[in-house]
């Protein structure tokens, strides 16, 4: 069953419709891709997931048991009028317990949903094993924890989470650098390694090839398969270059105007007329 | 009588909404425009009081740099209509430099940093007009002529009985300059260009609009209003180098907050609201007269922190 | 320097400082210098010093420069390390967390009273309502209670405050404390005197034996010595914060606040946290400053000037490091309690301009050197050791030989 599933998700900025009434499921294991043209609404979507946005309506469910699961989509079939009470209670039930809307974003991290950002978010002053210290130590101990006077070199945990994701993106001889001071491409891949340091189960990738070179887009295509592979991560992936996505991808949705137009694996995509017409030839499939 | 305090907190309000209006305009829109954080604009209020004592008459020095080199008066005595034309023009130019000079470098820079410069050069300012020109209070500098009517001395009204006179006209002034303004903005292109500015300025530079030039305007217009506002609060209230923060920009502030960055009405409104709430505590309860005004301020921003008539979202 | 185009947040232009020297003699020289029992004992044996340097050793300066008045005197000692304390724990929350505070005088002019009332019997009134003080005169019962007063006060205020960033949470500080001000001034002078001040403080003896006004040979007055202990122990705290997952959370929230908050961190605490230590650090000042000065008046204690005050010398000494503010806070009183007594060349009597000067220069360091003093001076300090080094180093290896190679001229 779907770790993370949305249903009737939707976003609404006074007048216009960022996310309409999307249902979407991200199996477990799996890398999804989410495209549509520019504005579709693919970064409110993620948005709102991640808590930045809070949802006009609609709700998200994270990692429900397969019974749970089950219920929920049974539920959600019978309209909210002819559902009885019993049948109401036991999905206000399930949603207090599995739903992640509405949280913060710190709350979402926590339950185990991470993002990589386009840009590169990172901690520029500090060095780069400070800068993924930052998330592990999120991991280690919580949202929040009174140990203002506890000595950080007593933090092992913290540090072996840290040295373990820098080697995970081959950053680990640059450690000691300042992170305003590297490249472009590690100031990227210390990002993921920032991402991945709240140790995941579902991590966002939010166009991280945008702006790369042929060579850094491969080396990153590379690091994320290896990265499912050994962590078994659930990636979602909003991307625009289709190589990436026909490649990597397990599946795909395609949104358009804020609403989910296909959803399937990438032959069936491929091959979808109102996905076609949507992107109106200019991509190459 | 109840009618009758009712009447005077209304038309002390209205003198003092006038003047946090006219500040809180021109810091608004300067805010809504470049997202420039300008915490000297009280000090352009200061430099306009100032210069309007200046213009209107010769005042006596007791004390400051210029006293101790032998200068007991300084002021050209030309009467309060020149002052009317000249101060705002003065603070125009004063606007103009301190966005090319001041403003200008820190657009880039983390808003902390424009805070900080802002802070650092209203100090600076209130230090050196008490250095030149002395610590020490002036009494307000009311016109008891202008343009040939008669605007001095007591008026008879119903109700309250007597009332200085150039109180009310005063009011009638400030409400003219605050429409003009209003006009402008709402009317004009330049106007259109500053609310465009105030909603989307990367968009406006796009388009090609000299976005530069309207800052420098825009900039500059904050702060001939500011000086303005300066002038009036002159004519009816005591001058010394403080009034510039606490009785500017601290106001100004409050203004913006509760009307809204970046919306002239907001501005009006707030003005306004904040102008007779103080008059009214004043009167009523002197003694928490501030704080409630901080407080309504402190109110507003909690709860509703787009002010009530914002359009950016600015405050997260 | 750090990237002004962050993520949110309002971060300085400068954040603390990362490492100048690498190598095996750096580290160890850094191990020492950092392990915490040096810097205690340094600081403490400046702390034994800085009374005798400030008085006796300008003394010697002042004599050299033809008497202009430039020597200090041994009240100002205390009031540095008191400001001192107080800029430390706001650089918590300027330098490192990034957040802007106009109203940190509500802390210090609380505590500042708290600590004084305590200590009397007077009885106060408000609102119809009445009481009579205890009378606990016990220096350091009196600091407690008046910390304990201003850390609590921190938290409403920090709550609502922070729900809001940037100038309107700097606005909001401002508003707080201001309202404190007019309420001490107006409705609360039935607690606290108003516009006459408070004056009856009744300190007594430290422990029940140690009197404050007593005198230590060479040091001075015991009141120093307690002000200096007390100013050691928040340097020490303070510094542990910062050695902390606390200093690292800091920093980070003023370089990419959306990004501690994305690494599953509760940004809002932690900037709670930063906002009430940084309150415990002026409460304590506070508590000292009305020990010290025996007297509470709203405009020194409460208004915004004050407020501004902290924000100047923060800044002045450099927002980079821990003591920066430190020296930020000595140039400050030196100058607004010294200097201002004096006649400069050029400017003459300096009188009330000091704080034209002041502001002069504080806009320069937040233009064009944001570092600071201090800051400035380890760079000095660095450059100076960086070319003993590599003079050092030149010495040692003798420059390669390199066969000329000949042209055909």
């Amino acid at each position: 069953m779907g770790l993370l599933e949305m249903e009737g998700l939707t976003k609404r900025f006074s007048g216009l419709t960022a996310v309409d009434d999307v249902d979407l499921t991200v199996e477990r294991g799996e890398t999804k891709a989410i495209i549509g043209p520019n504005g579709a609404g693919k970064s409110t979507t993620i948005n709102l997931i991640t808590g930045l946005l809070e949802p006009t309506a609609g709700h998200v469910y994270y990692d429900p048991p397969d019974e749970a699961a089950a219920d929920i989509h049974e539920l959600r079939t019978i309209s909210d009028e002819e559902r009885s009470a019993d049948q109401q209670q036991r999905l206000d039930e399930l949603r207090s317990e599995y739903s992640i809307t509405g949280l913060e974003p710190h709350e979402v991290v926590q339950t185990g949903i991470s993002k990589s950002f386009q840009t590169a978010s990172i901690f520029p002053g500090m060095t780069a094993r400070e800068n993924v210290q930052m998330a592990a130590l999120a991991t280690e101990h919580g949202s929040f924890k009174l140990n203002f006077l506890r000595r950080q070199s007593s933090f092992d945990a913290v540090d072996e989470i840290a040295t373990e994701m820098l080697e995970a993106v081959d950053l680990l001889r640059d450690a000691g650098e300042e992170a305003a001071s590297l490249p472009y491409g590690d100031k990227r891949r210390l990002e993921i390694a920032i991402a991945l340091a709240s140790e995941p189960d579902l991590l966002f990738m939010d166009e991280p090839t945008a702006g790369m070179s042929p060579e850094e887009t491969q080396a990153t295509v590379d690091l994320v398969e290896r990265l499912q592979q050994e962590l078994g991560l659930t990636i979602v992936l909003v991307e625009h270059d289709m190589e990436i996505i026909f490649s990597i991808a397990d599946s795909i949705a395609v949104l358009n105007r804020g609403a989910i137009i296909a959803d399937g694996t990438p032959d069936e995509v491929e091959g979808d007329t109102d996905v076609q017409e949507a992107y109106l030839g200019g991509v190459e499939l | 009588m109840v009618l009758e305090t009712a009447i005077e907190i209304l038309l002390n309000g209205l003198q003092q909404g006038a003047i946090f209006a006219l500040l809180g305009i021109g810091l608004s829109v300067i805010l809504g425009t470049m997202d420039f954080l300008n915490l000297a604009h009280g000090a352009l209020y200061l430099i306009g009081g100032y210069a309007g004592m200046y213009f209107i008459r010769e005042t006596s020095l007791s004390a400051g740099y210029l006293n101790s080199i032998g200068v007991d008066a300084i002021g050209l005595g030309l009467g309060f209509a020149a002052a009317m034309i000249l101060v705002p023009v003065f603070g125009f130019i004063v606007g103009l430099l301190m966005e090319r000079y001041v403003a200008e470098p820190f657009y880039d820079r983390p808003e902390t940093d424009q805070l900080l410069v802002t802070f650092g050069l209203a100090l600076i300012v209130q230090e050196v007009i008490k250095g030149m020109l002395g610590g020490n209070t002036f009494q307000p500098t009311a016109p008891t002529t202008l343009f040939g009517i008669n605007v001095g001395g007591p008026v008879m009204l119903p109700i309250i009985g007597n009332y200085p006179q150039w109180r009310l006209y005063l009011v009638g002034i400030a409400l003219f300059v605050i429409g003009l303004t209003y006009l402008v903005i709402e009317k004009t292109d330049f106007g259109l260009v500053v609310q465009a500015g105030t909603h989307d300025s990367e968009m406006v530079r796009m388009l090609g609009i000299r976005i530069n030039r309207s800052y420098s305007l825009v900039f500059a217009m904050g702060a001939a209003l500011a000086a303005f506002a300066g002038l009036i609060g002159v004519s009816f209230q005591t001058v010394s180098p403080q009034i510039g923060t606490e009785r500017a920009l601290i106001p100004a502030f409050l203004v913006l907050v509760v009307g809204g960055a970046g919306s002239v009405i907001g501005a009006i409104f707030g003005g306004f609201v904040l102008g007779i709430t103080v008059a009214g505590m004043t009167v009523l309860a002197s003694q928490w007269a501030q704080i409630v005004l901080y407080a309504v301020a402190a109110g507003v921003l909690l709860f509703r922190p787009e002010g009530l008539f914002g359009s950016k979202g600015v405050v997260e | 320097m750090s990237d002004p185009e962050t993520d949110g947040g309002t971060a300085v232009s400068e954040g603390p400082d990362p490492e100048p020297f690498g190598g095996q003699v750096g580290d160890l020289y850094r191990t020492v210098r950092d392990h915490e029992l040096s810097v205690v004992v340094g600081s403490a044996v400046f702390l034994l010093f800085f009374p005798f340097l400030l008085v006796d050793g300008l003394e010697v300066v002042n004599g050299l420069l033809g008497d202009p008045g430039i020597g200090g005197y041994e009240g100002l000692a205390s009031l540095v390390l008191i400001y001192g304390i107080i800029v430390v724990g706001y650089n918590l929350l300027l330098g490192y967390t990034g957040l802007l505070s106009f109203g940190h005088a509500a802390f210090f002019g609380t505590a500042a009273y708290v600590t004084g009332l305590v200590s009397s019997t007077t009885e106060i009134s408000f609102l119809g309502l009445s009481a009579t003080m205890p009378g606990i005169t016990s220096p350091l019962a009196m600091i407690l209670f008046g910390t304990l007063f201003a850390t609590l006060l921190a938290w409403p205020i920090g709550f609502m405050s922070i729900r809001r960033s940037g100038v309107y949470f700097a606005v909001l500080t401002l508003t707080f404390g201001q309202m404190l001000y007019f309420f001490a001034l107006g409705p609360g002078a039935g607690i606290t005197n108003g516009d006459n001040g408070f004056s009856d403080l009744n300190v007594g003896e430290l422990f029940g034996f140690i009197n404050l006004d007593g005198l230590v040979p060479f040091v001075g007055k015991m009141e120093y010595v307690f002000i200096a202990v007390l100013f050691l122990l928040a340097l020490t705290v303070a510094n542990r914060i910062i050695n902390s997952p606390y200093g690292l959370i800091f920093k980070a929230l003023g370089e990419n606040e959306q990004r501690v908050e994305f690494v599953g961190l509760n940004v809002f605490r932690y900037k709670l946290m930063a906002f009430v230590i940084s309150g415990s650090f002026a409460g304590l000042g506070g508590s000292l400053f009305a020990i010290h000065e025996a007297f509470v008046h709203p405009s020194t204690a409460l208004y915004w000037i004050q407020s501004g005050d902290f924000v100047i010398m923060t800044v002045l000494g450099g927002t980079g490091s821990l003591v920066g503010p430190v020296f930020g806070a000595f140039i400050f009183e030196y100058i607004s309690n010294v200097i201002s007594g004096t006649t400069l060349p050029v400017i003459g009597q300096v009188g009330s301009l000091w704080r034209l000067i002041l502001g002069a220069v504080f806009v320069a360091i937040v233009w064009v050197f944001p570092r600071g003093v201090y800051g400035g001076l380890v760079d000095i300090k660095n450059f100076i050791a960086g070319q003993a080094v590599d003079a050092l180093r030149s010495d040692e290896s003798s420059p390669p030989a390199e066969p000329e190679q000949g042209g055909d001229d």
